[in-house]
């Protein structure tokens, strides 16, 4: 046992996770891509809407909802 | 809920990442095929999301949200993002999402997108305007500065 199971383990958890979330019902004309998780890791995508978000949230404070 | 509202049924094929946050469709039209993206980002405040989307360079691969396209399918566009919207929110129920354009013009469209759809959508949503001093029920006519929106349980 030791790393080897771990790993081993940890790959068999994420594959069955992975089959699980694929076979999870989505709107008609949706289908999963599991690239998509990582592909734009490279990217700070739409950063400067994130922190106007988060200024908005700041200074004018949460919703009643 | 799996079943969108009749009037999203007309929006593009979309890819979904396993975590649900990103979202990838092509659009076609005379400028050509464009792919679009979509990435909901949690913000400082747990369980808040920012809602952004934006043309794909074809060249470098890197997301603008500034780009205009004009590529003639602005309706299925904004249709596929409010489907996006739906998945997002399948997955986070809880989710508040917020929204803005990336300009003034955008946001006017978004905002038009709202109004002219609102009944629809608020059959499944709640949705508030941002103003210059707080968040209210979205109304119409009212410019609004951001949209929040957060799916009914």
């Amino acid at each position: 046992m030791g790393r080897f199971w771990f790993v081993e383990n940890y790959k068999f958890v994420i594959m069955k996770t992975k089959k699980m979330l694929e076979k999870k019902k989505l709107p008609k004309g949706f289908k999963f891509n599991a690239t998509l998780d990582d592909k734009y890791a490279d990217q700070p995508l739409f950063k400067d809407k994130v922190e106007r978000s988060n200024h908005i949230l700041k200074t004018i404070g949460l919703p009643k909802l | 809920m799996l079943l969108l509202h009749p009037m999203l049924d007309n929006h593009y094929e979309v890819e979904i990442s396993l975590d649900a946050k990103t979202y990838e469709f092509t659009s076609l039209g005379p400028k050509g095929d464009i792919v679009k993206v979509v990435r909901y980002s949690e913000i400082d405040v747990k369980g808040y999301y920012n809602l952004g989307f934006g043309d794909k360079d074809p060249i470098t691969g890197f997301i603008s949200d500034l780009t205009v396209t004009n590529n003639g399918d602005s309706q299925k566009v904004l249709a596929t993002v409010a489907a996006t919207l739906y998945a997002f929110t399948d997955t986070n129920f809880e989710a508040t999402i917020i929204a803005t354009g990336s300009t003034e013009t955008r946001t006017r469209l978004y905002r038009m997108g709202i109004t002219n759809n609102l009944e629809e959508i608020q059959k499944d949503f709640i949705i508030m305007g941002l103003t210059e001093i707080n968040w209210e029920s979205f109304r119409r006519n009212i410019t609004y500065g951001a949209f929040l929106v957060r799916r009914k349980l």
